[in-house]
């Protein structure tokens, strides 16, 4: 049971880290630039797509991840230059409908190219065994290689805004745009920096997860809506917060889908507890988020005050 | 006897350690026109925030022709006429003045609504002509199908305090009316509170500019560093050693 | 907005298009154009209420669709479950998709801006999981109904004819219905918090009340406009109430111009016959809807109905600026 339990703590930390990745980029790209991308998902398909595709030329699983991440790091810095530009001055709904509009051209893209069934996503040998990890648990190494690349790239992310001249930017422009113009950098090339960094990591996370998921049309919307909900909880524009709010989704979720029927079925009937568990435990993460939006409208941490 | 039409006691608030407001007492007689004037940081704009209700007091209490009001809300208050303006006007800026304005009576007549009024327009023909009516007395008759955004900024004024007019105080808070206005627009200002408003509703008026205070006052309270420095009628005021050395002189730059 | 009263516009427009069905169904001797034009009604009914608290309100739900499901999923278990009859149909879906707003209301009007459109959004999806994972539901497949609401003896729902003119007349008072609540001392205070909630407080509006009361409104209304469309389809599937739906419902209220009177009915007809039109052409038609949208969000902001009044040289009721 302790390793049931351990095993499933290491699943929820695993798709914490990948909400991470995808609501580390929405949240900052709102942060910086107000500007709500809900196309964030679609990236976060390409990568996977992008990965599959580049396997099958290269051979390399690791080379492909990498070169799926930088293939929509570019698609990205396309669409910013090109279309979401002229949309920072725009209302939030104008956001809301364009970034709409390039999800459906992405998904038909997609499935007019690879069909609209998945695509297989095959792991090469050396990653796809098991390892043996303490309390007797075998767990697979794939996955423990997401939550180290994960890890890595959130440090990594941590550093690049704390201590970069950078990142100083970034933190400055999301906390007070007015204070950022008036230091004379140059806004629109940072934006661009920004938006394609955020595409790069949901690009990134896409390729991971593909041997994870079903990679298919439509892959994008269920990862995007749930970073939302981590970008919610966790606070607009908060980096910090966004982590902290994606281990939580992550187990949570995760937890919910493993044990809510157990735990149910010893309180009702087995035929209630079958019938309720599921259900519930895909609900949790939106009555969490209910709960604590209801509690603090603001999410867990805040960004200070902007103007 | 008669209450106050507005009565305060007492009120202190602190911001963390400062002291902003210390034991401040102000009555406003029916009918009349009270300044509270002071230099900048006396408290005069955390005095009307305590009085409109969007700040709370650490102590102190607040009553509304006798009725102690310092537990309410500030939507509570403003249903029993306790209307204020802004400094920084703050208008429905996507609407026509005539709508603007329209918006006030519905808030006078229909403080709160039935059920029905979600499907029907109450008063329609009546509010048309009080509209009018106030575009009339306030000058505004030529832009009434303008949005604020094109006014100009007396224009605009004038519009605030005809809003807040329409909106049946039972007393006027008038948070620094003349500020920013051009010497002839500030006069016309002062003509329209003297012969539109005064005596029909009491007015605490927050204004720097002198002139205009000892024009419009029918007393005067003057606050430095959150406490009462001095009250009484603009020629104590006017005489009063304390004040001049305090807060007179420093206006004479300007 | 507050100049013009007649709720003419709107009852032209619709008898226009609702006319325009029968005659074409009748020139081409083909019902299914009847088809294609309830489904037009359905949306335009779904749009107006999301109209309502989008561009009257200034509340950028992203949830809307919600309602959709609630009211067929409502409709369908008690048509299946023996109780077909519209009297009994309509209150419980009122209630139902009334009280759900309210929830989702209360929680979602906390927050405003981008707060506001992701939680709506996100709130919607626990509907759309709940349908999705319950057997009683049907779960993904969706569920078949087998009885449309009866109205009274001799009324045949099957009848083609018959049950298109219950589509259009349920359309017809509800739309009349959303717009005189436009026209009301109601809509009055809904604009004037949409425009500046601090000043309405300071007159004495109730700001979350308003608001509350315009959402759980729309959020009714839209739940109809699901009973309507679970009648039409005879089916109830999670897919009514899904985000991509609510992202619809909100490109059909943009298309047709945001806080008019008239745009959702615009809107709704234009979309469905694009609609129509681009699906017949090819079934990847999402691809050419995309770039429709984006194309009109950039360029041709006024929406439909903004383009006719100026066409009338009109004044337009209300400019399309309540979105932020």
């Amino acid at each position: 049971m302790t390793a049931l339990i351990l095993e499933q703590l290491l699943n929820g930390l695993q798709l914490g880290v990948l909400l991470f990745l995808i609501a580390a980029g929405l949240t900052l790209i709102f942060g910086v630039m107000d500007f709500i991308n809900l196309s964030h998902g679609s990236l976060f398909m390409l990568g996977a797509y992008f990965a599959v595709l580049f396997q099958g030329l290269t051979g390399s699983f690791l080379f492909a991840v990498g070169l799926a991440g930088l293939a929509v790091c570019l698609i990205g810095l396309l669409f910013e230059v090109l279309l979401v530009r002229r949309l920072y001055d725009r209302s939030h709904l104008d956001h809301v409908l364009v970034t709409y509009g390039l999800i459906l051209v992405a998904n038909e893209s997609v499935s007019i190219v690879w069909g609209a069934s998945p695509v297989f996503s095959g792991l090469p040998g050396e990653l796809s065994g098991l390892v043996a990890l303490p309390f007797g648990i075998s767990y697979p190494l794939y996955r423990l290689l997401v939550i180290a690349v994960g890890i890595a790239v959130a440090a990594l992310l941590f550093w690049l805004v704390k201590e970069t001249r950078v990142g100083m930017r970034v933190r400055a422009g999301a906390t007070n745009r007015t204070i950022v113009s008036v230091m004379g950098v140059n806004i629109s090339l940072l934006f661009t920096m920004v938006f394609a960094f955020g595409a790069f990591l949901a690009g990134l996370a896409g390729a991971l997860a593909g041997p994870l998921l079903s990679v298919q049309p439509g892959m994008g919307e269920t990862v995007l809506i749930l970073s939302f909900v981590v970008v919610v909880i966790g606070g607009l524009g908060s980096i910090k917060g966004a982590l902290l709010a994606a281990v939580m989704v992550g187990l949570i979720d995760t937890m919910g889908r493993a044990f809510l029927r157990d735990f149910l079925s010893a309180f009702f009937s087995p035929r209630v507890a079958s019938e309720a568990g599921p259900a519930l435990a895909s609900m949790l993460v939106y009555i969490l988020m209910a709960l604590i939006l209801f509690f603090r409208p603001e999410g867990l941490l805040p960004m200070q005050k902007r103007s | 006897m008669t209450h106050p039409a507005l009565d305060m006691r007492g009120i202190t608030v602190r911001f963390g350690g400062i002291l902003a407001l210390n034991e401040v007492n102000l009555s406003l007689a029916p009918g009349s026109v009270h300044a509270l004037i002071g230099p900048n940081g006396a408290g005069k704009t955390t005095l009307v925030s305590v009085l409109s209700g969007e700040r709370r007091p650490n102590q102190g209490t607040v009553s509304l022709n006798g009725r102690d009001i310092s537990g309410l809300s500030a939507l509570r208050r403003a249903r029993l006429g306790l209307t204020r303006t802004y400094q920084l006007t703050a208008l429905f800026q996507g609407l026509s003045l005539r709508e603007n304005l329209l918006l006030s009576l519905v808030a006078r007549d229909q403080p709160s609504l039935s059920a029905l009024d979600i499907f029907r327009r109450r008063d329609k023909a009546r509010h048309a002509a009080e509209v009018e009516d106030f575009l009339n007395r306030f000058a505004l008759r030529d832009k009434a199908g303008e949005k604020p955004a094109s006014l100009s900024h007396g224009d605009r004024r004038r519009l605030e305090i005809a809003m807040a007019l329409a909106s049946g105080p039972e007393v006027l808070l008038l948070d620094e009316p003349l500020a920013g206005l051009s010497t002839s627009d500030a006069e016309a200002l002062v003509r329209t509170i003297n012969e539109g408003i005064r005596g029909r509703i009491p007015i605490l008026l927050i204004e720097h500019d002198m002139d205009a205070v000892f024009q419009l006052s029918d007393e005067i309270t003057v606050m430095v560093n959150g406490t009462v420095l001095a009250n009484g009628k603009p020629d104590e005021i006017r005489a009063s050693p304390e004040v001049q050395a305090a807060y007179l002189s420093e206006e004479d730059d300007f | 907005m507050m100049t013009r009263d007649s709720a003419l516009p709107v009852l032209l427009i619709l008898a226009l298009a609702a006319g325009l069905g029968p005659l074409g169904a009748l020139i081409s001797d083909d019902p299914y154009i009847l088809s294609i034009f309830e489904r037009f009604l359905i949306f335009a009914v779904a749009a107006s209420s999301l109209n309502l608290i989008l561009g009257y309100g200034g509340m950028v739900s992203f949830g809307h669709a919600v309602y959709l499901g609630i009211g067929a999923y409502a409709t369908g278990l008690l048509a299946n479950a023996g109780y077909p009859s519209l009297w009994l149909q309509l209150p419980v879906v009122v209630l139902t998709s009334g009280f759900a707003a309210f929830l989702i209301g209360m929680i979602a009007l906390r927050t405003s801006g981008v707060h506001f459109i992701m939680i709506t959004l996100a709130l919607a999806q626990i509907l759309y999981y709940l349908a999705q994972s319950s057997s009683a539901f049907g779960g993904d497949d969706g569920m078949v109904i087998y009885e449309r609401s009866a109205l009274w003896p001799g009324y045949d729902a099957f009848d083609p004819w018959q049950f298109y003119g219950f589509i259009a007349v349920s359309a017809l008072v509800l739309i009349w219905l959303v717009d005189v609540v436009v026209r009301s001392d109601f809509g009055r205070r809904l604009v004037a918090v949409r425009e500046n909630g601090q000043r309405a407080n300071a007159l004495g509006f109730d700001v979350m009340g308003t608001r509350l009361t315009a959402f759980v409104i729309a959020g009714a209304v839209c739940g109809l406009a699901g009973l309507l469309l679970a009648n039409q389809s005879e089916f109830a599937t999670p897919g009514y109430s899904n985000w991509q739906r609510s992202g619809e419902l909100l490109a059909v209220v943009i298309l047709g111009g945001v806080g008019t009177r008239t745009g959702p009915v615009w809107g709704a007809l234009v979309f469905v016959v694009v609609e129509h039109y681009l699906a017949s052409v090819t079934s990847h038609w999402p691809i050419l809807f995309g770039p429709l949208l984006i194309l009109i969000v950039l360029f041709f902001h006024q929406g439909l109905a903004g383009l006719f009044d100026s066409l009338g040289r009109r004044l337009r009721p209300q400019t399309g600026g309540g979105a932020k």
